[in-house]
């Protein structure tokens, strides 16, 4: 008798802790997936500016996400960090679901919008204190990536500058310096690109890819097509708030182009005009 | 092309009065029922203060019996003169050598003298409606008293116009004064905020020894008379209108004139490097930088504070109570004894009420002090900052709550102390008194930061917008001074259990305070996400 009842409290406690394993994981424990959007719908008035996109990211990916003006690329990523609410679908980071627990998600991701609008009133220096102070970067860690990364941007010698003093270039290196002074899991950025000059961009390049290796992920939308190609392991393709293409980019571009697959798929003939 | 500048310029000072302001409907228009609002407001505003200007108006209307009407037309030059000057410094410094909009202006193919003539148009068009709550006045006092032809009425309107011209030459030859000293000095919010302080007690003396500087002159008119027939141009000015004196008043059009056109000529002859000196700034490599962690709400304080320091219109315009409160507590000591002589024998007992209807004053005065109620807006482009920092709302607000007390603890304490010390009334109103002032402060900090969750202003390009409009601002203020008021009644009627009049006050602030704490932290959360 007492053998039958040690196997029934096994099998219950094996149970048990199976159901306690999905459950940890579905409530934020770690998979594998960095990034999950499920069926985001956003509608600003009548004008559906996401309609059921669905991306996942793994770690250890840098995911590409283009689209014409106004597809919606903006609208899915500032509904990744929790910037804008969404009307249906959820949004997990690392397992952790924006809407119930926007802090905890925000502390695994960084967000770099397109045109990055600092606090001009303080210095460089002061904004990265401030950064790291809301994430808790113990002070040894943050100055030594705050001169790593200066250093790599060419802007060391003006972090004690005031940010009203810097140049448009500046500014957007200053905004990646401050997304990546907390070591995020996710960083998710909205043309990236756009200021940098050469060298600063081929750096970015260069710390993206560092990120994923050591098992982050990367999730950026840009209009350049040759980066995304170059940099990308997979791609979306967002058109009028829907997804059209998604998957690797081997898959997606095929024995053509980036830019080939992205016109045919905006319905631009070859003689240049709209179909 | 100059038609067409005029014209933006125009539809910007009508779209900045009439746009919805809050959140999402920012490009929305106002409500009808707001701009009536408004409009009735202005118009109150307006009418209370033709009514001051009439009454001094027709004090001064039986000079002309005595052959001294053009003392008459001298006041209303001189009192339009002031009113004129002093915000168009700050609005020359504003639109035409700060304006956001000059490097869009500047690349295209047009002249700089028509950029800057429609820039003075909005200028004149402020100063119109600052000129027009003392033209009305003196026209319909003069009129009642002594009657006008048609001579008159065309010089009055040419003088008038040309008075325009000349006070906004002045007020723009102010502001690049002080635009050239603010841009060279290394603190630039320091030397704002004296501008702007100055500016404002010469405005507030103005205001507060009208009465007084009236009666002084009235009862020694011929002597002054005398004084300011020195000040050609003034006696000019007046006897042209008294007089209807077609030469005087073709001399004082070409004086009133000439330094207008000549600013308009040396403005738009400089025009590039007055705007580009705005941008020079020469950038100091390798400026020493330090690094130290501080917890979060250390973090969010420090950048409230360097937020406030680095606007001097954010400063003056929502501290300016703080500043009153200091005058007024280190006035009361210095005059104490002058209040206490003539409340203290009065018949109706107001002496006894002395020190909680100072209470009451000084809850008054912390009511003008509105940091919190222009504090969501001034965040504006950099919102998306906080909205994606791992930090909750309530964090957030705390932090911006506590940057209000903190500024104005100094001066609670010394207004607290003034009055106690002064006026001292027993311990318990002691300790009542400085709940009832502590909790005061607290929900004025709590209630702006709640108006201004209703109805932010995150789209503006100058940050005069955010702190000066919007009716966050507003609607603290008036709150505000309402509930500073609303204990008197209270005071008055049971005047014989004063304390527990006070203790049921300060109760009731307890209430006030955590509701609005609730507030904050349910539906202030949710409108901060929505932002």
């Amino acid at each position: 008798m007492y053998r039958q009842y040690d196997i029934i409290l096994i099998s219950y406690n094996v149970l048990r802790c199976f159901i306690s394993g999905l459950l940890c994981r579905a409530a934020g424990g770690r998979e594998n997936k960095m990034l999950r959007i499920e069926h985001l719908t956003k509608a600003y008035g009548e004008k559906v500016a996401a309609s059921d996109v669905s991306i996942h990211i793994q770690r250890g990916e840098i995911y590409g996400f283009i689209g014409h003006n106004g597809a919606g690329k903006t609208t899915v990523i500032k509904s990744c960090c929790g910037l804008i609410g969404f009307d249906s679908g959820e949004v997990y980071i690392d397992g952790i679901s924006i809407k119930e627990d926007p802090i905890a998600c925000k502390k695994e991701l960084a967000y770099l919008p397109d045109n990055p609008d600092l606090y001009e009133y303080l210095t460089g220096v002061k904004y990265l204190n401030f950064i790291a102070d809301i994430y808790g970067v113990p002070k040894d860690a943050r100055k030594e990536k705050m001169y790593k990364y200066a250093e790599m941007f060419g802007i060391a010698g003006d972090l004690g500058q005031p940010i009203s003093s810097y140049s448009h270039g500046m500014k957007q290196k200053l905004a990646i310096i401050s997304a990546l002074i907390h070591d995020p899991k996710i960083i998710i950025m909205d043309e990236p690109f756009v200021g940098l000059d050469p060298v600063a961009a081929h750096q970015l390049k260069t710390i993206m890819r560092e990120i994923c290796d050591a098992g982050g992920a990367i999730f950026f939308s840009t209009h350049v097509l040759e980066v995304a190609e170059k940099l990308c392991d997979r791609v979306a393709i967002i058109k009028s708030g829907k997804i059209v293409a998604d998957g690797r980019m081997e898959d997606i571009k095929g024995d053509g182009s980036l830019e080939d697959v992205f016109l045919e798929l905006a319905e631009v003939r070859e003689d240049g005009a709209n179909a | 092309m100059l038609k067409t500048l005029v014209k933006i310029r125009l539809l910007g000072l009508l779209s900045g009065l009439t746009r919805g302001r809050s959140g999402k409907n920012a490009k929305k228009k106002m409500s009808v029922g707001a701009i009536v609002g408004f409009s009735l407001l202005y118009l109150y505003l307006a009418g209370v203060m033709i009514f001051m200007f009439g009454g001094m108006f027709f004090s001064l209307s039986p000079l002309a019996e005595v052959g001294l009407g053009w003392v008459y037309f001298a006041a209303y030059g001189i009192i339009c003169f002031a009113l004129m000057i002093i915000g168009s410094a700050a609005i020359a410094k504003t639109q035409i050598f700060d304006a956001k909009d000059n490097d869009l202006l500047m690349s295209l193919p047009v002249p700089p003298s028509y950029i800057i003539i429609s820039r003075m148009v909005t200028l004149l068009v402020t100063n119109l409606a600052y000129m027009l709550v003392v033209i009305i006045p003196a026209v319909g006092v003069w009129w009642y008293s002594n009657g006008f032809g048609i001579l008159w009425l065309v010089i009055f309107i040419l003088l008038s116009a040309a008075l325009l011209l000349f006070s906004t030459a002045v007020g723009i030859f102010m502001g690049w004064v002080i635009t050239l000293i603010s841009r060279k000095a290394k603190n630039k919010t320091l030397v704002s905020s004296l501008f702007t302080l100055v500016f404002l007690f010469a405005y507030l003396y103005f205001w507060f020894t009208a009465q007084e500087n009236l009666e002084k002159i009235l009862l020694n008119i011929e002597d002054i008379a005398v004084g300011i027939k020195n000040i050609l141009p003034v006696y000019w000015f007046g006897e042209a209108i008294a007089g209807e004196n077609i030469l005087y008043a073709l001399i004082t059009l070409v004086v009133f004139t000439l330094p207008f056109v000549v600013a308009v000529a040396i403005i738009s002859k400089t025009f590039y490097r007055i705007v580009s000196d705005s941008k020079s700034s020469v950038r100091i490599k390798d400026k020493k930088v330090s690094f130290n962690a501080v917890p979060v709400s250390r973090a969010l304080l420090r950048r409230e504070c360097a937020r406030l320091f680095s606007s001097a219109s954010y400063l003056t315009n929502s501290g300016i109570g703080v500043i009153f409160a200091v005058i007024g507590a280190v006035a009361l000591l210095i005059k104490k004894d002058a209040l206490l002589s003539v409340f203290g024998q009065d018949s109706i007992g107001v002496g006894e009420l002395l020190a909680p209807l100072l209470l009451v004053g000084f809850m008054f005065i912390f009511s003008m002090v509105i940091f919190t109620s222009a504090t969501i807006s001034i965040e504006g482009k950099n919102i998306w900052i906080l909205q994606s920092l791992p930090v909750s709302p309530v964090e957030i607000f705390k932090a911006k709550i506590k940057l209000h007390v903190y500024a104005c603890l100094p001066a609670l304490i010394l207004s607290w102390a003034a009055i106690n010390i002064g006026f001292y009334a027993g311990l318990l109103f002691a300790a009542v008194s400085l709940v009832i002032l502590a909790l005061f402060v607290l929900i004025m900090a709590q209630m702006g930061l709640a108006f201004n969750l209703s109805k932010p202003v995150l789209d503006w390009q100058d940050e005069a917008v955010a702190v000066k409009t919007g009716m966050s601002v507003m609607f603290t203020m008036f709150a505000g001074m309402a509930l500073a008021v609303t204990p008197l009644i209270a005071i008055f009627l049971l005047a014989d259990y004063i304390n527990f009049v006070l203790i049921g006050w300060a109760v009731i602030e307890v209430a006030i305070a955590l509701m609005l704490y609730k507030w904050l932290t349910g539906s202030g959360v949710k409108k901060f996400e929505e932002l």
